[in-house]
C-alpha cells in the first residue's frame, strides 16, 4: 500500500498533473456554483478536454471537476438558496438563513472547513478501503460481475425517495435499452439502426449525460423562469471563533464517516448521505439546539456538508474496485474512463496503478486546493452567480453541442441531442430522475458483455446464477431487494385506492 | 406550482437544431455567432451592443483554441464556394 501511495504521489506531484488537479477544482467550482447544473453537467462538459490527456492526468482532472462541483454547488445553495445538486439541499437547510441574517461569510467558511475534512477523512478511509476491496474482487468471475451489476442497479432505485421506486427502475430499463442501440460486439448483429450508418456506433455516453444533463438542466432553468435572489456581497467576513470551531469539530468526525460509508454503498449517494446526516444531527442535539436546526444552525450546515463530500470520496471505491459505478456521476466517470481505452474493475490496480494512485492521491490535493483557494476567493467567485440568465443558458448549450461535436464530427448528433434533451426535459417535469436512466445506459453494455461471457463458459447453462457461493449471497440480497421498491409501490397504490374508495363510500 | 415559459424553451431547441442543420453550411463562425445572438434574443435580451460583446470573445475564442490545438474546424460550404474553392 505505502508503495502505491508514493506511486501516486510521484504521479501527481508534477507540474502538469497538478496543475489539471488546480484546473479541474477551479473549473468544477465555477461550473457547480451555476445554479441548476450539477457534477454530472460539469464532468460530462470537461470530459472532451481531457481527451487528449494520458488517462491518469484525465481521471486526474475529472475527479477534481467532481469535489469542485459539489463545492461550488454547495455556495450557490447558500447565497440563494438554489442548489445545482441534490447532494447540496440540505446545505441550504442552514446555510441559506445564515446568510441571509448576514453571516454569509460565515455560512461559507463552515461549508468550506466541513467539506475539506469531510473530503479528506474519507480520502484516509478509501486509501485504507480500495486495496482490500480490490484483492477481494480478483476472484469476481463474469457471473459474479453480472450479479453485482444487476444488485447495484435495483439499489438505485431501492434508495430512490419515497414514491420514486417505479419511476427510478423504468428510467433504468430505459437506459438499458438504449444501450442495446448500435453493433452487437459478439454477434456483429446491428441492432436498432434504422439501417443508419450514425448509429452503427451505438449512441456516446457523452450525447446521452450532455443531453439529459446539461441541456436539459438548461432547459428547466429557462421553464421555470424564477426570479433571482438579489444577491449581497458586501459584507462577507469568513472569521469564525474558537467555541464555533469546537462545536462542529464532532459533527464532522460523525457526519464524515456515516457519507463515506453510505458513499460507498451502490446506489446510495451525496444524497441521501447528506440528508442522513442532517437528520442524525439534529436528533443527537440538544433542545436549545433543535430548535435552531433550519434557522441557521452551524452545526447544521457542517453535518450535510462534511457528509456530502465523504460520499463523494466514498464513492469511488466501487468505482476504482469492482468497475461498478453506485451513482450517475460515478457513472460518467467510469463512461470516460472507458472511452481512454481503460478497462475498469479489480485488475485496474494491478494494470493500472498509476491511474488507481494518482486519483486517491490528487483527491487529497484537491482538497487542499479547494480549501486554499476557494477560501479567500469566495466573494469573488461568487460574482458569477451576477451573470445574467440570458446570457448564461445559450453558452451551456454551446459548450454542451460543442463537447459533442468536436469528438463525432457528426451534425446527426446534434440533432439527436435536441431530441433527447427534449424527451429528458418533459420526462423531468413529470419527476422522473435522470441518473438512473445514465447508470443504466452505461452499466448496460457491461452487463451484456458479462452475461454473454458467463453463459458462454458454462455452455449456455443459466445455473451459474446460483452455482457459485460469492453470488448466491448477492444473489440471494438481490432477490430479497429487487421486489421490494416495486412491491412498497404497489402497497403505495393499493393503500391510496383503498382510501380513495372509502371516500367515495 | 411554477409557471412553465413554454415559447421560449421551444423556440431554444429549434435554434439548436436549426444551428445543428446550418452548422457545416455556414461554418463554425458564422453559425455559432448566429446561434448565440439568437439565444440571448429569445431569452429576452434587447441590447444589441452587449450581445455582440458576450458572443464574439467567446465564438473567436474557442476558434483560436481549436486552431492552437489544431482541431480542424471546417470553414463551412457557403465561404469555400465564395472564395471559389472546390470542396467536393
Amino acid at each position: 500500500m505505502l508503495e502505491g501511495i508514493l506511486l501516486g504521489l510521484q504521479t501527481v506531484l508534477t507540474i502538469n498533473n497538478l496543475f489539471l488537479v488546480f484546473a479541474g477544482c477551479a473549473t468544477g467550482t465555477l461550473i457547480g456554483m451555476l445554479p441548476g447544473l450539477g457534477p454530472i453537467s460539469a464532468i460530462a462538459l470537461m470530459i472532451p478536454v481531457t481527451y487528449g490527456f494520458d488517462p491518469a492526468s484525465g481521471m486526474i482532472l475529472l475527479a477534481g471537476v467532481y469535489y469542485g462541483a459539489i463545492f461550488g454547488g454547495s455556495t450557490s445553495s447558500i447565497l440563494i438558496n438554489a442548489p445545482g445538486v441534490a447532494g447540496t439541499v440540505a446545505t441550504a437547510f442552514d446555510g441559506y438563513p445564515l446568510a441571509r441574517s448576514g453571516h454569509a461569510g460565515k455560512a461559507l467558511a463552515t461549508a468550506a472547513y466541513s467539506s475539506f475534512a469531510g473530503g479528506t477523512l474519507a480520502t484516509l478511509f478509501l486509501v485504507l478501503a480500495a486495496p482490500i476491496l480490490a484483492d477481494l474482487s480478483l476472484g469476481f468471475r463474469s457471473a459474479d460481475y453480472f450479479i453485482l451489476m444487476l444488485l447495484g442497479l435495483s439499489l438505485v432505485s431501492a434508495f430512490s425517495p419515497p414514491g420514486e421506486y417505479l419511476k427510478a427502475l423504468l428510467m433504468i430499463l430505459l437506459g438499458l435499452m438504449l444501450s442495446t442501440v448500435g453493433t452487437d460486439l459478439s454477434a456483429g448483429v446491428q441492432r436498432f439502426t434504422f439501417g443508419r450508418m450514425d448509429l452503427i456506433d451505438g449512441i456516446s455516453f457523452l450525447l446521452l449525460a450532455m443531453a439529459t444533463f446539461a441541456l436539459s438542466e438548461a432547459m428547466m432553468m429557462v421553464l421555470k423562469q424564477s426570479k433571482a435572489q438579489p444577491l449581497d456581497l458586501s459584507s462577507i467576513d469568513i472569521r469564525m471563533t474558537r467555541d464555533e470551531i469546537r462545536s462542529i469539530i464532532p459533527v464532522i468526525s460523525r457526519s464524515s464517516i456515516l457519507g463515506f460509508l453510505i458513499g460507498v454503498l451502490p446506489g446510495a449517494g451525496a444524497t441521501i448521505a447528506s440528508f442522513l446526516a442532517y437528520g442524525a444531527e439534529r436528533s443527537l442535539a440538544t433542545r436549545e439546539e433543535k430548535a435552531m436546526f433550519g434557522k441557521g444552525s452551524l452545526k447544521g450546515l457542517a453535518a450535510p456538508e462534511a457528509a456530502n463530500n465523504a460520499a463523494c470520496t466514498g464513492s469511488f471505491v466501487p468505482l476504482l474496485t469492482l468497475g461498478i459505478p453506485g451513482s450517475g456521476t460515478t457513472a460518467v466517470l467510469l463512461g470516460a474512463l472507458i472511452s481512454y481505452g481503460i478497462q475498469p474493475g479489480p485488475r485496474l490496480i494491478v494494470d493500472e496503478p498509476e491511474i488507481f494512485w494518482s486519483v486517491i492521491v490528487s483527491m487529497y490535493f484537491g482538497n487542499v486546493i479547494l480549501l486554499i483557494l476557494n477560501l479567500p476567493l469566495i466573494p469573488y467567485i461568487a460574482r458569477l452567480l451576477t451573470i445574467p440568465r440570458q446570457f448564461l443558458i445559450p453558452m451551456i448549450m454551446f459548450f454542451s453541442l460543442m463537447g459533442v461535436y468536436l469528438v463525432s464530427f457528426n451534425t446527426f448528433d446534434l440533432q439527436m441531442m435536441v431530441v433527447i434533451a427534449a424527451i429528458a426535459t418533459m420526462l423531468r417535469l413529470l419527476g422522473f430522475p435522470m441518473a438512473p436512466l445514465l447508470l443504466g445506459f452505461i452499466l448496460g453494455g457491461m452487463l451484456e458483455d458479462n452475461l454473454r461471457r458467463a453463459v458462454t463458459l458454462s455452455d449456455g447453462e443459466l445455473s451459474f446464477l446460483w452455482d457459485r457461493p460469492t453470488h448466491a449471497g448477492t444473489a440471494d440480497l438481490d432477490h430479497t431487494r429487487a421486489p421490494k421498491p416495486t412491491c412498497a409501490f404497489f402497497l403505495d397504490q393499493a393503500c391510496q385506492g383503498t382510501r380513495e374508495l372509502i371516500r367515495c363510500a | 406550482m411554477f409557471e412553465l415559459h413554454w415559447s421560449p424553451a421551444l423556440q431554444l431547441l429549434l435554434a439548436m437544431s436549426v444551428y445543428g442543420i446550418v452548422f457545416e453550411y455556414l461554418g463554425f463562425i458564422v453559425a455559432t455567432l448566429l446561434f448565440l445572438l439568437a439565444g440571448f434574443a429569445i431569452l429576452g435580451e434587447r441590447r444589441p451592443g452587449l450581445m455582440l460583446v458576450a458572443a464574439l470573445p467567446l465564438t473567436l475564442g474557442f476558434w483560436l483554441l481549436m486552431e492552437f490545438l489544431g482541431i480542424y474546424l471546417g470553414p463551412g460550404e457557403l465561404f469555400l464556394s465564395w472564395v471559389g474553392a472546390d470542396y467536393s
